[in-house]
C-alpha cells in the first residue's frame, strides 16, 4: 500500500504537538464575555489576514473583460461513491495465475499496444465507501497481455471500448538497476526528451532532448546498481536534472526520472520511488550530455487544462448555466457558458447537491468553446471552488474577503 | 518513572529501560500500530520493533522529548510494515484517513523543491497557530489515526463536531499550503 507523502510529512510536525496530542484531555475553561469577544476579535483578524495573504491568482490576467480581483482556487476532495465515478476513476483488483494486479493509472491505453487475449475474468471493483463496508463489485472482464511487456509485471483490462493498464499489486522493488530492465525494458516503453534542471517549476530551465539513445546506452551500462532503500531520498537537496517521463503503452503520464550528480537514479515510473546508485561518473556523463544535447524551452504546467470561470445561474437537465458577469469590469461583457453534463466528473457536482446556484466555480474542459450556438463548452470534465478576494479602494482601512463560499474538489 | 530516569537507564544499556518504557508508552504505541495495522499480532510485533528502535537509538541519541520520540517510531515502523499488508488486513478508518489527507496535497501536486520535511514544518507551522482543540482533534485523527468515535469520547464532543472540525481544519489547511506555495 502506498502511503502518500501528506502523511508522512505529519510524521514530521513538532514533537511538542506530538506530546501534547498524546496526552491531551479536555479541559473546562471559563468563557467570560471579555475573554470570547477577544477570541472572536483575534479570529476575525485572523481569517482578513489569511485573505489579504492570498494572492495566487488574478482574474484579469486570465481574461481581459475581468477586475482586478485576486482569487484562489480551492480543491477539497469528495469521496464519490460508484456510480458518480467515471470508468477511468474506478478503483479494480484482480487475481490471475496467483498474481494480484491492480489499476496503473487513470489514462485508457490505445489498442496497438494490446497484445493476446489472456482471457475473460471476474474483476472486483471498490469505492472507499465499499472499502469500508468490505463490500465490492464483481465485473466480467477480457484481459490481454501488452504487447512486448511480461504478463506478471503488466496487463490491460477491456471496460466498453476502452483498455486500461493493470499492474503486478506486490510491493517488490528490483534489486538492480539491470532487474528492472528484465522486468520492464523502460527503455522502449519511455521516452526521455523533456526535462528540467534542479527543478521543475516555471522558475527551473526546461529543455528538450534531441535524441535519448545515449542516456538509455549509459543507463543499460548500469545493470549492477544496486536498488537503495533511501528514505526519505531528498531528491530536491541535490544537483539533478529531471525527465518528465510518460508511456502510452502503460497510461503513464508525466512522471519523474532524475539524475544527480552524486550519482543515483531517482523514479517514481511505477508509482513508489526506486532509487538506484549508479555512481557519480555516470550520472554526470549523462547530466554533461543531456545539457549538451537539447535546447532550452518553455515551461509547461503539470495541469494544463482549460478553464471557464463564473458563477452558477442554473442547473437544469443535461445542462448548467455559469456567466462570468460577476467578474467584469464591465457588466455588459458578461458571457453565459451553457456547458452539458455529459461526464459524470463534472455533472457528479450537481448531481449531489455539492455545487448549488450562486457559487464561483472554475470549470475544466478539453474540447472546444462554440460561440456561434450560445456559448456552449465541450469536454467539460472537473469542477473546483474559487475564492475572490476583492482589494477596496486604498482610502479603505480594511479589505474584505467578497465572495466565500463552501468548497469543492476537482478531481 | 519520569522520562528522563528512562533515559538514563537506556544509556546505561540497563534492560529496565524496555520494562519502564512499555509500562509508561507500551498502551500508547500499541494504539497508533493498531489504528495503522488493524492487527493485534502486527501491532504487538511493531511495539517490539520500537523498543528494538528505542534501545538502538539510545545512546547516542538524547531525545529532547521521549514522548514524541518514541510516538515517532511506532507510526514510522507501522507505515513500513502497512506497506506490506493486503488489503484485507487495512483498516477502514485509517485508509479513509490517507484518502481524506491526500485530498489535502496530493503526491503528484507536490511542488518541485519541496519535500515531506519542508510540508511537514509547514503543517507544523499552521498547527500552531490552531486553537489547541482544533489543533489536537486534527493530529489525534491524522497522527495518531484515531477513529472520530474515539476522538468524540476523548474530547467530550459529538462525532459530527469532530467531522466538522476535521473538515474545515483540512480546508484550512489546505488554503494555507496553497498560500505557502508549495503545490503545483
Amino acid at each position: 500500500m502506498k502511503i502518500p507523502k501528506i502523511a508522512i510529512s505529519l510524521g514530521q510536525i513538532g514533537d511538542e504537538l506530538i506530546a501534547e496530542a498524546a496526552c491531551f484531555k479536555k479541559k473546562r475553561i471559563s468563557t467570560s464575555k471579555p475573554f470570547v469577544a477577544g477570541i472572536c476579535a483575534f479570529l476575525t483578524l485572523g481569517i482578513i489576514a489569511t485573505a489579504l495573504f492570498v494572492n495566487n491568482l488574478n482574474t484579469s490576467s486570465i481574461d481581459k473583460r475581468y477586475k482586478k480581483l485576486d482569487f484562489y482556487s480551492l480543491n477539497i476532495g469528495h469521496v464519490w461513491e460508484w456510480e458518480d465515478l467515471a470508468e477511468s476513476e474506478r478503483n479494480y483488483e484482480v487475481e490471475i495465475d496467483g498474481v494480484k494486479y491492480e489499476k496503473n493509472s487513470r489514462k485508457t491505453i490505445d489498442e496497438e499496444f494490446i497484445g493476446e487475449k489472456i482471457g475473460r475474468f471476474d474483476i472486483f471493483g471498490f469505492d472507499t465507501i465499499m472499502m469500508l463496508e468490505d463490500k465490492r463489485i464483481t465485473v466480467n472482464c477480457d484481459i490481454y497481455k501488452l504487447k512486448n511487456i511480461s504478463q506478471n509485471e503488466f496487463i490491460a483490462i477491456k471496460f466498453g471500448e476502452d483498455y486500461y493498464c493493470f499492474k503486478n499489486a506486490e510491493h517488490n522493488p528490483p534489486k538492480t538497476l539491470g532487474e528492472l530492465f528484465d522486468r520492464v525494458d523502460i527503455t522502449e516503453l519511455f521516452e526521455l526528451s523533456r526535462f528540467s534542471e534542479n527543478g521543475s517549476d516555471a522558475n527551473a530551465k526546461h529543455f528538450i532532448l534531441k535524441d535519448d539513445e545515449y542516456v538509455w546506452n549509459i543507463l543499460s551500462e548500469c545493470r549492477s546498481a544496486e536498488f537503495v532503500d533511501w528514505d526519505p531520498f531528498n531528491l530536491y537537496q541535490r544537483e539533478y536534472i529531471s525527465f518528465s517521463a510518460s508511456s502510452d503503452a502503460l497510461g503513464l503520464y508525466k512522471r519523474e526520472f532524475s539524475i544527480t550528480k552524486d550519482g543515483y537514479l531517482h523514479t517514481n515510473i511505477f508509482s513508489s520511488a526506486y532509487l538506484f546508485k549508479i555512481g557519480k561518473d555516470r550520472a554526470n556523463e549523462i547530466i554533461a550530455y543531456a545539457m549538451e544535447n537539447s535546447t532550452e524551452t518553455e515551461f509547461v504546467p503539470f495541469d494544463e487544462s482549460k478553464k471557464v470561470y463564473g458563477q452558477v445561474k442554473e442547473i437544469v437537465d443535461g445542462y448548467v448555466l455559469i456567466d462570468d458577469t460577476i467578474l467584469c469590469k464591465n457588466k455588459s461583457k458578461g458571457i453565459t457558458y451553457k456547458i452539458p453534463t455529459d461526464d459524470i466528473r463534472f455533472y457528479r457536482y450537481f448531481k449531489t447537491g455539492s455545487t448549488e446556484v450562486g457559487e464561483l466555480v472554475a470549470v475544466s474542459y478539453d474540447g472546444e468553446i462554440d460561440t456561434q450556438n450560445g456559448y456552449v463548452v465541450k469536454g467539460a470534465f472537473g469542477l473546483s471552488e474559487f475564492q475572490l478576494v476583492s482589494k477596496k479602494k486604498k482610502s479603505d482601512k480594511n479589505s474584505t474577503v467578497s465572495s466565500v463560499s463552501h468548497i469543492i474538489g476537482e478531481k | 518513572m519520569e522520562d528522563k530516569s528512562i533515559i538514563k537507564l537506556y544509556f546505561e544499556r540497563n534492560e529496565e529501560a524496555i520494562v519502564q518504557t512499555d509500562k509508561k508508552y507500551g498502551k500508547l504505541c500499541y494504539s497508533i500500530a493498531y489504528n495503522i495495522l488493524n492487527n493485534r499480532e502486527d501491532s504487538k510485533e511493531c511495539v517490539n520493533d520500537t523498543y528494538n528502535g528505542v534501545w538502538n537509538a539510545i545512546p547516542p541519541t538524547t531525545p529532547f522529548n521521549f514522548t514524541a520520540f518514541i510516538c515517532k517510531i511506532t507510526r514510522n515502523l507501522s507505515l513500513k510494515r502497512l506497506e506490506f499488508l493486503t488489503r484485507d488486513k487495512r483498516s477502514a478508518n485509517f485508509v479513509l484517513s490517507l484518502e481524506e489527507l491526500n485530498e489535502i496535497l496530493p503526491d503528484e501536486r507536490y511542488g518541485v523543491g519541496v519535500n515531506e520535511e519542508d510540508v511537514g514544518k509547514l503543517i507544523s507551522e499552521f498547527l500552531r497557530g490552531e486553537k489547541e482543540e482544533i489543533r489536537n482533534v486534527f493530529i489525534r485523527k491524522y497522527y495518531f489515526f484515531d477513529s472520530v468515535k474515539d476522538i468524540a469520547k476523548r474530547f467530550s464532543f459529538t462525532e459530527s463536531k469532530v467531522k466538522t472540525m476535521l473538515f474545515n481544519t483540512r480546508k484550512k489547511l489546505k488554503e494555507f499550503l496553497i498560500k505557502e506555495g508549495v503545490t503545483i
